[in-house]
């Protein structure tokens, strides 16, 4: 790749405009993180920190939860990519569309109706001592709360980012390796290990890195399963106090882990991926025999635990009225369905916004030497700022800069586009790659401007990739809770916020309509990503010519 | 995309709900429906630090006579609706402000963001529950009692006091909001008047010693002790009240703590209301300001949610311990409003999260 930046750096150079927007563009991200940062330093020494004890369990709790719930994701998804791509397990084709279904189900969603089913004296526990010789704490039900609760439901909804690029590894990289080993004699056992976890490695480290930036930001999951972390407990100084000091101390040390966290995976990035040979073809899969049956119900665990279990709670919740309370919290199924096209709408509209925006910076990523390099990492800022902070952040420099804008919807839309910006320039970015140098070299050569080589050649090229980048987004905007909680403007509802209301309650009948309601509308998008992920042809163009 | 058109018109909540509240107020709707339907086109955004769960009764019966005030509700945690409130005084979002917790108001009218206008009717209610300058007023008063699952907990056994908690054998059994909990934070801050800052501080130390857990809101909360999952928890009496009528974990109790010589007494606290200065919609604002102080939303309030109305004349639901029938702290709780920053800071210092 670097030798191409060489021989084709000046042709490749793009115009003026697009550096212009990517300078706009990168000031929008930064902007707000850099004044949080400030506001937090100012803080130091005139705002009490937490004491010593609780920010030791924050700081535990923070970086235990990300750790763990990446390494079971991980497990979780390697063994699922494996199974699918590499054996003959029984109903693979199903099993591709199954196991990225959780990227639809927020994990708040998953945490409510785990604590529902599996806290004491939870739906689980009453039917085990209703019938059998069960008693209520025969089984240690409250490890739910907290740690080892919130770790299985992240690992459970998030590990389609392990699985998604670990499969796409598999199905498309070069199985020559394996094949040699084979025909040399190589046990499957070596093959697995010298072969193909070197190749998957990269993939399933990349996913799991994600997996941790998701868990560092998360809020929801910790809030319903009693775990303190950074998130919760910025969220708890953000509305517990009218003084927006201690919230803004307090996100200091997430940004830095996170920052910490991308810079890691940008080393990592670099490295490995698939190899794209014109001599591609579907590897013969593994016979798994005897195994066929514990590889099955290990598959049926993991997708019943993450979609059954919460998506058949939800239904009978959706069916049954159980208190008067929980009545009273219930919005009319009309009025949510309103809710519902308006938050889809509105979604649709801010995911193509940020679509867009992305596109310049992601442009000069490869094509802008260091300067443009810089100035989309920088666009990249919102990526350190979990829901929580970049909701905090706006609010402080809307305040100090145009508090005007405080209250419509515009500090929303802000909040969306830079809190998911950088996911749509790495998606767009992996788009972009893929379009051969030589073409946008051709169009110069035979006279065309930088400009219309990107708008004849670039940018078409890139449409699939665009349209798997703007579902993603779609998918992330239509789950996104903290920001739109602190952010919205009176009346402006979605679904998540919705679900919230009563969740955070305890009234978890009452969520289960909306939940539903934001799972059909998530299969859409979904059903593009996954399209984009099982259709892309595993022949490119012939690139390396 | 404007906030309009994605206005939370509440007065399209279902047939159901109707049914059920008509079923819950017994007679008080009833001899409401000859009232007049009050001709008048608004929007009206409210900024409730209330759980949704009580606000939409009275809108549903606000809208009953106002059928033409499209209302937009935004629930939140009292301070964070307070800060966006003090956010967003160049130019004001909201028209009403309702929390759980007096002392929020109070802070909130340091600021210069309530508009101070007495809300017709408010005549009625007593002095300690609304200010000289009329910048809100009281909506509900409760009381903060000690529940506990009688499964779990004897009778004879049960703390009769706060500081009964921090006994080692309820180690792991009890369980509070957190620390952005407005009346948990209020509770604090009068305590600190009542027994002292010292030894309110070593209270918190000690429930957190004692493994105490600090978590979310009060409808959790009593749920979690009425399915026996915690042994105790400190909330407002109504939750009580509430869990004792659910169908199933209703197994409860409550004890209205610290009554002995010497003690300090039940803390009351209130939800409060008021109109924000220069807020969009001003008439809709003091007509929804009068209404919740009006004897139809006290007595839903009384009747639905078993809290003291705070007008004299409405007589509190049956079954309910009347106000007269416990010492209550003596302490004028506007007084203690300066102290919630150090309350706050107290609760932080003890590591409740």
């Amino acid at each position: 790749m670097a030798d191409w930046q060489i021989i084709t750096g000046n042709t490749r150079k793009p115009p003026k405009v697009v550096w212009i927007i990517a300078l706009l563009v990168a000031a929008v991200a930064l902007i707000p993180a850099l004044y949080t940062i400030i506001r937090a330093v100012d803080a130091i020494g005139t705002t009490p920190l937490p004491p010593w004890p609780l920010l030791r369990t924050l700081i535990v709790n923070t970086i235990l939860l990300a750790v763990f719930s990446a390494a079971l994701s991980g497990i979780i998804g390697v063994t699922q990519a494996l199974l699918i791509e590499r054996t003959n397990l029984f109903g693979r084709r199903w099993w591709r569309i199954v196991v990225a279904l959780p990227l639809a189900i927020p994990p708040y969603v998953l945490s409510m109706t785990t604590i529902a089913l599996m806290r004491p004296r939870g739906i689980i526990e009453r039917w085990l001592v209703e019938n059998t010789y069960a008693t209520y704490g025969d089984i240690p039900f409250n490890l739910l709360f907290g740690l080892p609760g919130s770790t299985i439901v992240l690992a459970l909804c998030l590990s389609p980012y392990v699985y998604l690029p670990v499969a796409a590894v598999l199905r498309q990289g070069s199985n020559h390796l394996s094949e040699i080993a084979q025909i040399s004699g190589a046990s499957w056992r070596y093959r697995l290990r010298h072969v193909t976890l070197p190749l998957i490695i990269p993939a399933a480290g990349g996913g799991m890195l994600l997996v941790m930036l998701y868990a560092l930001a998360d809020f929801g999951v910790p809030a319903l399963l009693r775990l303190p972390t950074f998130s919760t407990a910025i969220y708890g100084r953000f509305t517990g106090q009218i003084d927006r000091a201690g919230a803004a101390l307090l996100s200091l040390p997430l940004i830095i882990a996170t920052l910490g966290l991308i810079i890691l995976e940008e080393r990592l990035a670099g490295r490995g991926g698939a190899q794209i040979n014109r001599s591609w073809r579907p590897q013969l899969p593994h016979a798994l025999q005897g195994w066929q049956l514990p590889a099955l119900s290990v598959m049926l665990i993991i997708s019943g635990a993450a979609l059954v279990g919460p998506v058949s709670t939800l239904i009978y919740w959706s069916m049954n009225v159980v208190s008067a309370s929980e009545l009273a919290s219930r919005v009319p199924l009309d009025r949510l369905l309103q809710i519902g096209t308006g938050n889809i709408a509105f979604v649709a509209f801010v995911a193509t916004l940020t679509t867009a925006l992305a596109i310049t910076p992601t442009l000069l990523l490869r094509r802008g030497g260091i300067a443009g390099t810089l100035l989309a990492r920088i666009s990249q800022a919102g990526y350190a700022l979990p829901g929580v902070v970049v909701a905090l952040s706006i609010v402080l420099v809307i305040n100090q800069a145009s508090p005007w804008l405080a209250g419509g919807l515009i500090p929303l839309i802000l909040a969306y586009i830079i809190r998911f910006l950088p996911q749509a320039v790495q998606s767009l970015d992996v788009a972009f790659e893929q379009i051969a140098p030589s073409l946008e070299e051709a169009g110069r050569s035979l006279g065309q401007t930088a400009n219309n080589v990107i708008r004849q050649i670039v940018l078409p090229l890139a449409a699939p990739g665009l349209q798997a980048s703007w579902a993603l987004l779609f998918l992330s905007m239509l789950k996104e809770l903290p920001a739109t909680l602190l952010l919205r403007p009176a009346g402006f509802d979605t679904l998540a916020v919705r679900i919230w209301m009563p969740a955070s309650d305890g009234l978890y009948t009452a969520a289960a309509v909306p939940a539903l309601i934001l799972l059909v509308g998530a299969l859409l998008p979904l059903a593009l990503v996954l399209r984009n992920q099982y259709q892309r042809p595993p022949q490119q163009p012939s690139v390396e010519e | 995309m404007s906030t309009s058109t994605h206005g939370l018109h509440i007065r399209v909540f279902s047939l159901l709900m109707m049914l059920f509240l008509l079923n819950a107020c017994g007679g008080s709707l009833v001899s409401n429906s000859t009232q007049e339907v009050t001709p008048i086109t608004s929007n009206l955004v409210i900024y409730s630090g209330r759980t949704e769960s009580f606000m939409v009764p009275i809108i549903v019966a606000f809208n009953d006579v106002y059928p033409d005030i499209s209302i937009q509700l935004k629930s939140g945690k009292n301070s964070e609706l307070a800060a966006a409130i003090i956010e967003e005084r160049a130019n004001p979002q909201a028209d009403i402000f309702i929390s759980t917790d007096m002392l929020t108001h109070i802070n909130l009218s340091n600021y210069d963001v309530l508009a101070p206008a007495p809300i017709r009717g408010s005549d009625s209610i007593p002095d300690e529950f609304k200010p000289v300058n009329g910048t809100w007023t009281s909506v509900t008063a409760r009381a903060r009692v000690i529940m506990y699952n009688t499964d779990l907990v004897s009778a004879a056994d049960a703390p009769r006091s706060m500081f009964d908690l921090t006994d080692p054998k309820w180690r792991g059994k009890v369980i509070f909001a957190n620390s952005s909990n407005g009346p948990f934070q209020a509770q604090v801050a009068a305590m600190m008047t009542l027994v002292g800052r010292e030894r309110t501080a070593e209270w918190l130390r000690d429930l957190v010693r004692n493994d105490t857990t600090f978590f979310g809101g009060a409808s959790d909360l009593r749920k979690a002790v009425g399915a026996g999952e915690f042994a105790i928890g400190v909330l407002n009496h109504y939750n009580f009240e509430l869990q004792k009528r659910e169908a199933t974990d209703n197994r409860v109790a409550a004890i209205y703590p610290d009554q002995a010589e010497g003690e300090m007494g039940v803390l009351v606290n209130t939800t409060t209301i008021g109109q924000i200065r220069g807020g969009p919609n001003p008439t809709a604002a003091r007509l929804f300001a009068e209404f919740i102080i009006s004897e139809t939303a006290q007595q839903i309030y009384a009747d639905t949610n078993y809290e003291y109305p705070i007008l004299p004349t409405i007589s509190v639901a049956s079954g309910i311990l009347p106000p007269n029938q416990f010492r209550r702290a003596d302490v004028n709780m506007q007084a203690v409003a300066d102290d919630v920053a150090a309350a706050i800071e107290l609760m932080q210092e003890a590591g409740i999260p």
